[in-house]
């Protein structure tokens, strides 16, 4: 009798835990890998969420074909919505979508440029307040021209736009020349006193690769083609301007986000010649200061790095020479922080966090100049120090002309 | 009374640690940062040393009577009456807590995992199974909660390693930017939750060993105070101290945060570190809920306590569902007024009862 009471209240149990009413099946679910955010022109807020298509994607190279069609069908689906809020605006697409979209699996989110320019502030609760989006995880853009047609540039090869750009992200330490910043560091730069939120920058360029040929078979190069470059500096939650790409890793190595990149610089002694020397470790610190004539902030950044090409006869075999060669690149990296400087201070954009690291070192004096501080921030000095060393040098000694 | 057999010091030990962690690990990192910021670690420490303060007035009034509960005890200090009611006191403090361990359940499941499934549900699941292990007595409790809280920690330990990668120093600077009043504001509430362990009272006629109940207890505060530091230290190193503060949940934030590049597949933890906590959760309410049972039955002079479990556990889930409208009265109330009850049960009433047992020189033990 008792085992069977048991039973009964186990069988009841698993009704009650199998968490029927929210059950969701995988093939139920539309999975947003890239969702854009807009404003149309009567101030509502515009959608473009990017599902991909499994029966395309899951296909194999040549299985994506629509049947009784004869082009290969799209292995994803762009969805727009519009309406008053994001999550209004989200719900419109079911209207389209045959899927229920999920947006846990989204690694990419696109502003576009009047949208970041207005502020963002409106969207922003959502995208914090949402169960479903992974904060740590989704990157943060500000889009260069149409956000549509950055999610709608094909591609050969990674043809989804969107698992193109998080495998672009994935090597950004090949430059450190863009600046993505997952959604949870964006925001958290938002909620500091003394820190400015920056954002990656994405656009559409034309594929100079792209030639039509007579009688080919095989479809053309793309004419166009997505890059990511640069950065967004924000002021509040408003974009204040782009930094180029040599100001984007001067902010990154203020930062402590570069993880290796090119640095090229002149060839000592060699008119019109030039070194290269790839970025292996960085690091970098603030350390404010108080004088007599204001804030002075100092970044300290340590480098290492390995000597990649050598324009031009010079003999990397003596250690003087690289001695030469650690100073020059040293101040190569100085030049760059300094641009990125004076490009913030410019844009009024402290997305350094000068003012984070003065309120860490100063908390009582930060009370008093807080409120000023977006009028204080153009006008500090900015000194940089760099240690920079070439470890290694390759295969060889000298270049090759230099041996004969 | 056909009490439960016995349990050995580090048994109640476990039974100590088990009744404050599922929810503190959840709930502390938000409610400290609130007040102190960064320096929510300094809370946690001040909260410990008032923890330990809790567990020595608890240990110290339950060794006067080795042989009974504190429900049983009140009377024979304060006299019948007011003996009672201070013992119904310390009944209902068990059933509350409960209740509002089902609620913050409810309300953790509703709001990030299951929000179509009513929240009465996940009440009445937990709390059948809770009844369940009540059925199977002290013993079984703490035996299934040594295994549970094994899982427990080193998930945490787990989850610590994982995003110790990521935590930065900066986060926790400046140290004291707002003076000690905010750090000892923040402390209130963990040092609430640490005065959980205060439930030594109802186990120690248990305790075989009983000589080592003080070192096992302190040993309790110690566990709690590595496992409260590394949430709310990594809380606030990985998400920075205004959003910890802002999340509902930033323990949750935290193990979802886990990100190798490396190794990808160890991204998304977070649902096995939910299942880790829910099993957790199920532990706490048992704890609370058998305790509530057991005192009921003292209070009662109720031979056995169990018949009383199912009829206890319809109330209880009845109180959970009428006392929170909705998240935000939920999480004022655990932020506000929830600590300073549970410290009045634990170390104002206990106190109390020992200062009357020390002035009067009641007791019934030889220590």
């Amino acid at each position: 009798m008792k085992r069977r009471i048991r039973l009964i209240i186990l069988v009841l149990l698993i009704c009650l835990i199998a968490g029927c009413w929210d059950m969701r099946e995988v093939e139920v679910l539309g999975y947003v890998m890239a969702m854009a955010i807009d404003r149309d022109p009567q101030e509502q807020i515009r959608i473009i969420a990017q599902v991909p298509n499994p029966r395309v994607l899951g296909g194999g190279e040549r299985g994506g074909v629509t049947p009784g069609a004869s082009i290969a069908a799209k292995p994803y689906r762009n969805y727009e919505g519009t309406g008053p809020t994001v999550f209004d605006a989200l719900r419109e697409i079911s209207h389209e979508s045959s899927r229920r979209l999920f947006f846990a699996q989204n690694r990419t989110l696109i502003f576009s440029e009047a949208m970041a320019e207005k502020g963002i502030n409106d969207v922003l609760d959502f995208l914090k307040r949402s169960v479903e989006i992974r904060r740590g995880l989704t990157m943060v853009f500000v889009a260069r021209g149409e956000p549509a047609k950055i999610l709608d540039t094909p591609n050969p090869h990674d043809i989804l736009p969107a698992l193109r750009i998080d495998d672009i992200v994935r090597w950004r330490g090949q430059t450190s020349r863009f600046a993505p910043v997952p959604l949870s560091r964006f925001l958290e730069a938002l909620s500091m006193e003394g820190q400015e939120p920056y954002a990656g920058v994405i656009e559409v360029v034309s594929n100079p690769t792209a030639q039509v040929k007579e009688g080919e078979k095989a479809a053309p190069e793309p004419s166009s083609t997505i890059r990511l470059t640069g950065a967004a500096l924000f002021r509040n939650d408003r974009m204040a301007g782009f930094l180029d790409e040599t100001e984007t890793r001067g902010l990154l190595w203020v930062l402590n986000e570069v993880r290796g990149g090119q640095i090229v610089f002149p060839c000592p002694g060699q008119e019109g010649k030039k070194v290269t020397v790839e970025i292996m470790h960085a690091n970098a610190k603030i350390e404010p200061e108080i004088t007599e004539d204001g804030i002075i902030m100092t970044v300290k950044i340590r480098e290492e790095g390995n000597l990649v090409e050598v324009e031009g006869p010079l003999d990397v075999s003596k250690p003087e020479v690289i001695k030469e060669l650690d100073r020059l690149h040293a101040a190569a990296i100085g030049n760059e922080v300094m641009a990125a400087v004076y490009k913030a201070q410019e844009l009024g954009s402290d997305a350094f966090g000068f003012g984070e690291a003065f309120r860490r070192k100063f908390p009582r004096e930060w009370k008093k100049i807080k409120k000023d501080w977006p009028e204080i921030f153009p006008g500090i000095k900015v000194r940089v120090q760099v240690a920079a060393h070439i470890r290694r040098i390759g295969m060889i000694g000298p270049p090759p002309l230099l041996v004969h | 009374m056909r009490e439960e057999g016995k349990i050995s010091a580090y048994q109640a030990m476990v039974y100590q640690v088990s009744i404050v962690l599922a929810t503190a690990i959840l709930f502390v990192p938000a409610i400290t940062t609130k007040h102190a910021k960064q320096d929510a670690w300094l809370s946690v420490i001040i909260a410990c040393i008032f923890g330990c303060l809790q567990v020595c007035t608890a240990v110290s009034l339950a060794r006067r009577f080795p042989n009974a509960s504190v429900v049983q005890y009140a009377p024979l200090i304060l006299g019948k009456v007011p003996g009672k009611v201070v013992g119904f006191v310390y009944l209902f403090y068990f059933f509350y807590v409960g209740y509002f361990i089902l609620q913050e359940f409810a309300a953790l499941m509703c709001s990030s995992y299951m929000l179509r499934t009513p929240s009465v549900v996940f009440m009445l699941v937990l709390s059948l199974l809770a009844a369940y292990a009540a059925y199977g007595g002290l013993e079984v409790i703490c035996r299934t909660s040594s295994i549970v809280l094994t899982v427990v920690v080193a998930t945490l330990v787990l989850t610590a390693a994982l995003i110790v990668k990521d935590i930065k120093i900066w986060r926790f600077l400046p140290v004291l930017e707002n003076g000690f009043n905010p750090v000892l504001l923040g402390a209130i509430s963990p040092g609430g939750w640490f005065g959980e362990t205060a439930v030594i009272l109802m186990l120690y006629p248990f305790i075989n060993n009983k000589e080592k109940v003080v070192k096992t207890s302190f040993l309790a505060i110690l566990i709690l105070f590595i496992t409260m530091e590394v949430v709310v230290t990594g809380a606030i190193g990985l998400l920075g101290p205004t959003e910890t503060a802002s999340f509902l949940f930033p323990t949750f934030n935290m193990a979802r945060r886990i990100k190798l590049e490396a190794l990808p597949f160890l991204e998304r933890l977070d649902a096995f570190f939910m299942m880790v906590w829910v099993a957790a959760m199920l532990i706490k309410l048992t704890t609370f809920f058998f305790a509530g049972v057991l005192a009921l039955s003292q209070w009662l002079n109720v031979k056995d306590y169990r018949p009383l479990i199912l009829p206890s556990m319809a109330i209880m889930i009845a109180l959970a569902v009428q006392a929170w409208k909705n998240i935000t009265e939920l999480f004022a109330f655990s932020g506000e007024v929830f600590p300073l009850t549970i410290i009045f049960v634990n170390f104002i009433i206990t106190g109390f009862l020992l200062i009357i047992a020390g002035i009067r020189n009641i007791s019934t033990g030889n220590t």
